[in-house]
């Protein structure tokens, strides 16, 4: 049995309003696998992003606990890198791209050629090679979000976590990224989380797919996709298992089953 | 926050600190003296004046001052504006002169103007006028041409003569920016009123606040500067109630 | 080729109607014998005799000297005590309602409070130069600091930054935009205050030399002096907005995509 990456023990996450407590996440257990693909999906406001919060340790859970490489998360963990839907506004844009992605190996005792060696290294996995001078706002949409993907990789981070990342790119440019995605993970095998309201994407791209639902929310349903590995945008999608897992996760987004 | 109940404003509460640090600057250490006025002797000068009749009438002329001259302001820049933003040419050709004229401080203007008009109420709203007239009809210019162009494409797409585009597109997006232009016009009236008074000797509270400072008398001195600032805390709120009000749609 | 006839162009739409005015302007007034609007003409020999030959250094070098060393003053408090109280919170809270009321107060204003304490010498003037153009500048850097986009800290704490450097990488160069501004607002106000403390003042300065013109009648230099700080004015701003544009190329650049 392999070890958990990340394992959520009965995380419970509470706010304070000015009308009493809201209870968004109740007792949320799950463990993930080393190296898996894990996509986190539910109904709008269900809490997704509040879970997303909690393991980056953004925010921490008002019971329970998030254990990261056997350690009890508190703060931001070593080693885990974050893509977000709004690349407009995480990246920065008085830095090129090569200062952009070089930012976060400040911490990390590198020479300054490793580094370079590295931002190239992780624009050319992500199809960018040669724009290291160019601003991100003089980037598309599709490319910055890259350069996103980019600066993740060049932590060589063990857990990679994405929120919504692909909401804000046109339907052309999310199957190139999530192709990209998928080559990113025959590559390094990195264990990732995504959360996503894109019931076909998850299927698409995960090994598992964690359904949150309810008020509070619980795990409702995690469906394991045994779709073979390369995947394909014509053929994996065409595929009657496909169809099937799809409509079982759909239904419980939308609590019909 | 521990200690503090969260009923007060924070504003409140340093003014309070604030006034302290000042009673306590002004009556021990080396600015105690004749020529500093500590935060009680400014404030009981000011007390004083305000059953000072001179007092009241400088306020009123400062406001006439800035009233008029906003007034003036309005009513010749935003017709201005409006005729030059409608075409492309004129908006270009007088861009450059308006840019040129707005930046010049009315300071710049008083020696002349006192030689002119002289140090009159006719002087401040002079002053008020030249300080806003070119900024507000640039900006009013610029919110006419500044149109969304998809809403206008659409209008066209609906048949809708010129006439009804500037009715129903134009002057709304121009309004959004002849209220920035206002509130920036309706602060910078009451500044100019008082440089006139301070600098160029027309009537009001300037005139007054430099009167008490070459007659040597601190605390009068200090406390028509509190009034001018509590006149401009006044007028800006107001004026950006005023604002939100009247162009809710904006989101300014 | 085409750049050029494009420049050429709007240096033409924009020039004409200056050039016109001013045309019309010298032909009006070349004999008129009105004592408070002489020709155009002797303004302009009188214009050149005082600032090229004359009095540049006694006059223009105190005033602008004045400006510059209040306003680098006042952004050397200002920007330091406004990073620091912008990063909290609380202290914003508290400190925001107060450098609000004071700036309310029309800077002028504060002149006189400042000839009362220092006299009437330069160290009046820089004085009240520096403490005008602080509270634009504090104002907005402390806004500038606090309004830092959550997305990019949320980023910035995850791939683990320093308080620091989050503070110095992050924080900073997103509030350069806003601290510009305040920037500019403190210069044209430390430009009024400088001639403000001249004319209420005494001795030197362009200032006190047109106020002393006046006084004395000289219509001739009143003009001139009036016109050297109508161009000094806009000269300056001018200045201010190309280097805006240099420091802030990715600001700038950004905003013309969106």
């Amino acid at each position: 049995m392999t070890t958990a990456a990340i394992s959520i023990r009965d995380v419970r996450m509470d706010y304070p309003t000015p009308d009493g407590v809201k209870h968004v996440l109740g007792g949320i257990s799950y463990d993930v696998t080393e190296g898996h693909y894990v996509s986190i999906v539910g109904p709008s406001g269900v809490g997704k992003t509040t879970l997303l919060r909690l393991l980056t340790g953004l925010a921490q859970p008002t019971a329970g606990e998030i254990i990261v490489a056997g350690k009890r998360l508190s703060g931001a963990p070593e080693g885990l890198a974050v893509v977000l839907q709004d690349y407009t506004r995480s990246l920065m844009p008085w830095l090129t791209v090569e200062r952009n992605i070089a930012l976060p190996l400040r911490n990390e005792k590198i020479s300054k050629a490793n580094v370079r060696q590295r931002v190239k290294e992780s624009l050319t996995e992500v199809g960018l090679e040669g724009s290291e001078r160019a601003y991100p706002w003089q980037l598309s949409g599709g490319m910055q979000q890259r350069v996103s993907i980019a600066r993740a990789l060049a932590v060589r981070p063990r857990i990679l976590v994405m929120d919504e990342p692909f909401a804000s790119v046109d339907a052309q440019t999310r199957f190139d990224l999530e192709d990209l995605v998928l080559k990113v993970r025959a590559d390094f095998g990195i264990t990732t989380l995504m959360v996503t309201h894109d019931i076909d994407e998850a299927t698409y791209l995960s090994d598992d797919v964690v359904v949150l639902y309810g008020k509070p929310a619980t795990v409702s349903d995690i469906v394991s996709i045994d779709l073979a590995f390369p995947r394909s945008q014509v053929e994996t999608r065409n595929d009657h298992r496909f169809a099937q897992m799809r409509t079982r996760i759909y239904e419980k987004v939308r609590g019909l089953s | 926050m521990p200690g503090v109940n969260r009923r007060i404003p924070a504003g409140l509460v340093s003014a309070v600190v604030v006034l302290l640090i000042w009673q306590v600057v002004g009556s021990v250490g080396p600015l105690a003296g004749d020529s500093f006025a500590t935060a009680s002797e400014a404030i009981v000068a000011l007390i004083g004046l305000f059953a000072d009749s001179q007092f009241w009438v400088a306020v009123f002329e400062t406001l006439q001052m800035a009233v008029i001259g906003f007034a003036l302001s309005m009513v010749i820049a935003v017709p201005l504006g409006l005729l030059i933003g409608l075409s492309r040419f004129t908006y270009r050709s007088t861009k450059f002169t308006f840019d040129f004229f707005k930046v010049i401080p009315p300071i710049v203007l008083i020696p002349i103007a006192i030689l002119v008009i002289g140090p009159s109420i006719a002087m401040g709203i002079a002053l008020a006028v030249f300080a806003n007239v070119f900024a507000v009809a640039i900006q009013t210019a610029y919110g006419i041409r500044d149109t969304d162009p998809t809403l206008l494409e659409t209008m066209r797409c609906y048949r809708m003569n010129a006439f009804q585009q500037i009715r129903y597109a134009r002057l709304p997006s121009a309004a959004a920016q002849i209220a920035v232009a206002t509130r920036l016009a309706a602060t910078a009236s009451l500044i100019v009123a008082v440089v006139a008074g301070l600098v160029g000797g027309a009537p009001g509270l300037g005139r007054l606040a430099a009167l008490y400072q070459s007659a040597g008398t601190a605390d009068r001195t200090y406390a028509v500067v509190l009034t001018l600032g509590i006149l401009g805390l006044v007028t800006s709120r107001l004026i950006v109630r005023l604002q939100r009000r009247a162009v809710f749609w904006s989101g300014r | 080729m085409r750049r050029i006839g494009r420049w050429l162009l709007a240096v033409l739409i924009g020039g004409w109607l200056p050039v016109l005015l001013i045309t019309w302007w010298w032909n009006a007034s070349a004999d008129s014998t009105d004592p408070f609007f002489p020709p155009l003409h002797a303004i302009w020999e009188q214009f050149q005799y005082n600032w090229i030959w004359q009095f540049w250094g006694i006059h223009v070098m105190p005033t602008l000297q004045n400006l510059i060393v209040g306003f680098l003053i006042a952004v050397v408090i200002a920007i330091p005590l406004g990073v620091v109280v912008g990063s909290s919170r609380t202290t914003a809270t508290y400190v925001e309602p107060v450098v609000d009321f004071i700036r309310s107060i029309p800077p002028v204003a504060l002149v006189p409070i400042f000839i009362l304490l220092l006299g009437l010498d330069s160290s009046m003037r820089i004085a009240s130069i520096t403490f005008a153009a602080s509270f634009p500048i504090l104002l907005n850097t402390i806004e500038g600091v606090r309004a830092t986009n959550v997305v990019l800290l949320d980023t910035a704490m995850v791939f683990r930054l320093t308080r620091n450097q989050i503070l110095w990488r992050v924080r900073l160069p997103n509030a350069m935009p806003t601290v510009f501004a305040g920037l500019q607002v403190g210069f044209q106000i430390a430009f009024i205050v400088a001639i403000a403390s001249e004319i209420l003042g005494s001795g030197f300065g362009l200032g006190a030399f047109t106020l002393i013109a006046t006084d004395s009648f000289m219509i001739l230099d009143a003009w001139t002096g009036v016109m050297l700080l109508g161009i000094l004015g806009y000269v300056l701003n001018l200045v201010f907005d190309v280097v805006e544009r240099i420091s802030l190329r990715w600001y700038f650049g950004q905003r013309k995509l969106v």
